[in-house]
Order: C-alpha cells, then sequence, then structure tokens
C-alpha cells in the first residue's frame, strides 16, 4: 500500500529531513537568541506563562471537552447530522477565542471606532450563521447519501448506539 | 466535535476503573488519522509561511534594514500584506483548533518516552504547540486591543515568529516520511497500518460515531471533517475581512473594527488624550518647527493653508491589519523640506507633539519624501483634521504602516544624508 510508512526512507528524504531540521533548530534558535536579547528579563515570567497556558488549557480544557462531547452527542444524532455537527463545533470554538477577544476588547475601548459593534449582537449573529451552516450540511449530506448506491443508514434522531 | 472516546470495556488499562487515561489506540474515529493530519497540517503550515513572511514584511518595514528598503509605491501594499497577515492569522484559530483535534491522540502514545530521540521530538512537538497557540491567540487578542499580559507584545511576538517558523520547519522533516505517504494515500482507503503505530483498521474496529464499519463511513467522515474545516475557516475570514476590504465591511460582525466608523469615516487607534496631546494639539499658538541644512523656520497652520494644497488619497493600514482609504489634503513634505534647504535624497524625521511612546517621532526614507503622495496633511474628507486623527498636522504616506503615519507633528527635521542605509 502506498500510504504505509516506509520502513526506510530513500535518501532523498533522509537528505530532505536532515536539512529540515537542522534549519529548523536555526530559525528556532535565532527567534530564542532575539526574546533573550530583545525582551527585557522582566517580561520574561509574563510571556512563558502565556506560553504554557495556551498548551495547558488546549490538552487540559477544550481537547477533553470536546472528545466528550464527541463521544457523547455525536453517536446519538443521524449519521448525516455527524460531520456538519463535527464542523460546527469546531466553528464555535474558534468564534469562542474570537467572542472572549471581542468582548474583551469592547469592554475597554480606547476609542468608540474600536470594537463599534455590540458584541451581543455580533456572536448572536455569527452563532446563527455557524447554525444555517449546519443545516446547509446536513441538507447536502443527506441528498449525498440519498443520491449514492449504498442502502440508507439505520441511524435515526434518537435512535440506539449504532452497533458494534 | 469529536467522535473519539475512551473504551470502558477492555483495555490494556483494565483494573483502572476512574477516569483511565486514554491511549492512542482508544481514539477511533476515522478524522484521527494521518491522511487527516497531513492535509490540515498542509492548509496550517502554509498559513503559518504566509504569516512569517507578512510579518516580516511589517517588522522591515518599523525596523529597517540598509538592504532591504521599501518605497512609496505601490501605495496598496502594506494595506494587503498586513491585511492578509491578520486574515490568515484569523483563519488560523479553526485550522489550529483542528490540527490539534486531529492529533490530538498522539499527546497519549506509550511509552511516553522512547530513548532521547524521541524525547527530543515530542519536546520539539511541544514547543510547536506552545509557541504557535501563543501566537495565535496573542494576536487575536492584540488585535482587539486587549492586552493581558506584561510583556511588549512587538517584541515578543516577532521573537516567537521565529520560533513558530522554525519548530514547523523541524516539524515537517521529522514527520516527513509520515506527510508524504499520509498526503499520497486517497481519504477513502481503509486504514491498516496507519503510521501511528496503531494496527487496528477501520473494518475491526467500528468508530463508535460511525455507526458502521465500512471503510465507505471512514472515508465519509474524513471528508466531513475537511469540509468542515474548510467552511470553518472561509467563515471566520468571511466575518473579519471586511475591516481591510470594505465592500465586505458589512459582513464583517467579528473584525475589531469597521474601516467606515470613526470621525470623518476613520477609524482612530490612538487618541489624542491617550497620547497626552489634547491641549497642546488645540492650542492656536502650536507652529510647525522645519530644520534642515539651512537652518530653522516656524509656520503656523495659516501659514501652511496658504502654500497651497496638495491632495493624496491614501490608505492608513493599521499594523492591527483594518484599512481605509481617505482623501488628505496638506502640502507635500519634500517641499517643506526644501524650505529649509532639504533635497530629495535626504530622510526627513517626523517628530510629535507625544510627550513619549514608542510611536512619538518616525522617519521618512528619502524616497517616501520624494513621493508626490507624501503629505503634511492638514484636512481629511475635506475638512480639517479631527484631533483624533492628528489635528494640526499629521504625516501620510503611501505603503507605510499606520503608526509610522505620525499624528501631531510638531518638527520635520531634514537628516543629513548617511553614507549606508536609508537613501533611495
Amino acid at each position: 500500500m502506498s500510504r504505509a510508512v516506509p520502513q526506510a526512507p530513500s535518501p532523498a528524504v533522509r537528505r530532505a529531513r536532515a536539512v529540515l531540521v537542522v534549519a529548523g533548530a536555526g530559525l528556532v534558535a535565532f527567534g530564542g537568541w532575539t526574546a533573550w536579547s530583545t525582551v527585557p528579563q522582566g517580561q520574561w515570567l509574563s510571556a512563558l506563562t502565556w506560553l504554557a497556558g495556551g498548551v495547558v488549557v488546549h490538552d487540559a480544557l477544550l481537547a477533553p471537552v470536546a472528545v466528550c462531547l464527541g463521544a457523547l452527542l455525536l453517536p446519538r444524532v443521524p449519521p448525516a447530522w455527524r460531520a456538519p455537527l463535527r464542523g460546527g463545533l469546531l466553528a464555535a470554538g474558534a468564534l469562542a477565542v474570537l467572542a472572549v477577544a471581542q468582548v474583551a476588547g469592547a469592554a475597554d475601548r480606547r476609542h468608540w471606532s474600536v470594537v463599534p459593534q455590540d458584541p451581543a449582537v455580533a456572536i448572536t449573529t455569527a452563532v446563527l450563521v455557524i447554525g444555517a451552516g449546519v443545516l446547509l450540511g446536513v441538507v447536502v449530506g443527506v441528498r449525498r447519501r440519498r443520491r449514492g448506491a449504498a442502502p440508507p443508514p439505520s441511524g435515526r434522531p434518537g435512535s440506539t448506539p449504532p452497533p458494534r | 466535535m469529536t467522535s473519539s472516546e475512551a473504551r470502558e470495556a477492555p483495555g490494556p488499562h483494565r483494573g483502572r476503573p476512574h477516569l483511565p487515561v486514554p491511549r492512542t489506540d482508544d481514539f477511533r474515529s476515522a478524522v484521527h488519522d494521518p491522511r487527516v493530519v497531513a492535509r490540515v497540517g498542509a492548509l496550517l503550515g502554509t498559513a503559518v509561511l504566509i504569516l512569517f513572511a507578512t510579518g516580516l514584511v511589517s517588522h522591515l518595514h518599523q525596523d529597517p534594514v540598509s538592504w532591504w528598503a521599501f518605497g512609496p509605491s505601490p501605495a496598496w501594499a502594506y494595506r494587503v500584506t498586513q491585511g492578509v497577515h491578520v486574515a490568515v492569522g484569523f483563519a488560523c484559530v479553526p485550522l489550529l483548533l483542528a490540527k490539534l483535534y486531529a492529533a490530538y491522540p498522539r499527546l497519549f502514545e506509550r511509552p511516553a518516552l522512547r530513548g532521547w530521540r524521541h524525547a527530543v521530538e515530542r519536546g520539539s512537538v511541544a514547543v510547536l504547540v506552545a509557541a504557535t497557540t501563543f501566537q495565535i491567540v496573542t494576536g487575536v487578542l492584540n488585535v482587539f486591543q486587549v492586552y493581558p499580559w506584561r510583556f511588549s507584545f512587538v517584541a515578543v511576538h516577532y521573537a516567537a515568529a521565529w520560533v513558530v517558523a522554525g519548530s514547523v520547519v523541524v516539524h515537517v522533516g521529522v514527520k516527513l516520511p509520515t506527510i508524504l505517504a499520509a498526503l499520497r494515500a486517497p481519504l477513502a482507503q481503509m486504514r491498516a497500518d496507519d503510521g501511528w503505530g496503531r494496527t487496528t483498521g477501520e473494518t475491526a474496529a467500528p468508530e463508535p460515531d460511525g455507526g458502521d464499519d465500512r471503510a465507505d463511513d471512514g472515508a465519509t467522515t474524513r471528508r466531513g471533517f475537511l469540509a468542515a474545516v474548510a467552511a470553518a475557516t472561509l467563515g471566520v475570514v468571511a466575518l473579519t475581512v471586511g475591516q481591510t476590504a470594505r465592500p465586505l465591511a458589512p459582513l464583517a460582525v467579528l473584525a475589531p473594527r469597521d474601516p467606515r466608523v470613526g470621525p470623518q469615516g476613520l477609524p482612530v487607534n490612538k487618541t489624542a488624550r491617550d497620547a497626552g496631546v489634547a491641549e497642546t494639539a488645540a492650542d492656536p499658538a502650536w507652529r510647525l518647527e522645519l530644520r534642515g541644512p539651512d537652518g530653522t523656520r516656524s509656520l503656523s497652520r495659516p501659514d501652511l493653508l496658504a502654500m497651497g494644497l496638495a491632495t493624496a488619497v491614501v490608505p492608513i493600514a493599521c499594523v492591527e491589519g483594518w484599512s481605509a482609504t481617505a482623501t488628505w489634503d496638506g502640502v507635500r513634505v519634500r517641499d517643506l523640506a526644501r524650505l529649509v534647504g532639504g533635497t530629495d535624497a535626504e530622510d526627513v524625521r517626523v517628530e510629535s507633539l507625544q510627550p513619549g511612546g514608542s510611536y512619538r517621532e518616525s522617519l521618512l526614507p528619502a524616497a517616501y519624501v520624494a513621493a508626490d503622495d507624501t503629505l503634511l496633511a492638514l484636512r481629511l474628507g475635506g475638512e480639517d483634521l479631527d484631533l483624533d486623527h492628528g489635528f494640526p498636522a499629521r504625516v501620510v504616506a503611501p505603503n507605510r504602516p499606520g503608526v509610522l503615519q505620525t499624528k501631531w507633528v510638531s518638527r520635520l527635521t531634514v537628516e543629513p544624508a548617511a553614507p549606508q542605509g536609508g537613501a533611495a
């Protein structure tokens, strides 16, 4: 199978890997040196906290929530709903990041032209857009499945968990 | 947004009934697949490349080097590069979430460390994830003017950009065989050996959300996920890019700015009050001081208006990504420089009434000074400048970051032509 990982990469791939790893390490080192030489020492703690904080929030909070939502929600909806819902949840995650920024930006404007819109209206609009996108995805998915030669999937809303 | 779960029943971690830490093998969804990870990764990697290149442009505008000089033409260039920078940064929010989500099972691989090479590899992924998440999250907050940290965003963003770019390159190098195989493999193919050390295929292990163990269903799941990633990414861009592209402004509900909203129809970044010039700028005793090889001159606003005004249609393009074209009337900077013996070959230092701050002065390179559209602007859209737009006088020049379009100008100094750098 072409997609199986080759046990022994070709010499060209091996060379490319070595070049990429060394070049990348060089760029990282330059970034580290730039930080070391231009960012005042008093700011390091804050920067490192933010650096680690993103990983912690994702790995310990966002990802487990996503995994649990998927494990609990997706088996309970018809197959045609699963991909659109997954997409909707992904979009909702992205919206959450932007919404936090927008609400915080609107809460402490330096000038009235910063976040001139009402965040509540804006975020509601975005949620409706996501909802419309999910419904559109369901319609497309249902049509695809009908057109497909395979027999229609058995799942129905509220139906029992899929067969194992 | 997931289909994976930690199976309850049999498994290697039997005997630890309470909240077992999942293992890579426990994630059964067809989404957690190298083919999906590689495709989302290709998109994210391309985005990082664009961010790095456009970010470097902005950095070199603000921190010029002798071997790479920007000029006033084309006038729209900075507006485009910085607009793209921020739009792609927004697009990275769903892309990064999707990439992390698809590859999430790898966090739980066992044994956690297999020797020093593996430790270095996992360490490099930790750096990659931390730096990229940091860069995207702080970048988004920054364009909304939210600064809940105690570091200089500009300096840290610049340094972190090299770390992100470098760790992406390292990651591609480390994963190259897997990436090449995954990108070549069709999404529809069944999974026999997925390159993640999992030997189970879709035929052997039905995914809990699939409800079906046919390879066909796995392919549908993968395609559906990639389509969803594309839709979410385009959606985020569609709802924000109107801050740069004015025709799309009505759609930009999630953008920090509306390019049509502000005094005189133009957004404001730094206000006169914040800059500490609210009184000095409004004072009728204001004079523009000109300094050059032929001495010093002092001009009042009526003196400047009497010189005859040139009109320039020039965008204000902010580092925060928003931009808006405006019509400015003012005196050409090169005409002011000539009043004190300047020629088109010298740079001009622009100083503001601001008592302090990183952007209280800027250096207009000679190529900009010589341009027809580089003005000491006195009027905007046919009216006197609003105080927050830099009254009594501000610099506008084509193809410049907004932070260098110095407002509340108090002094222009013709700099002696330097033997190296800057000269056009």
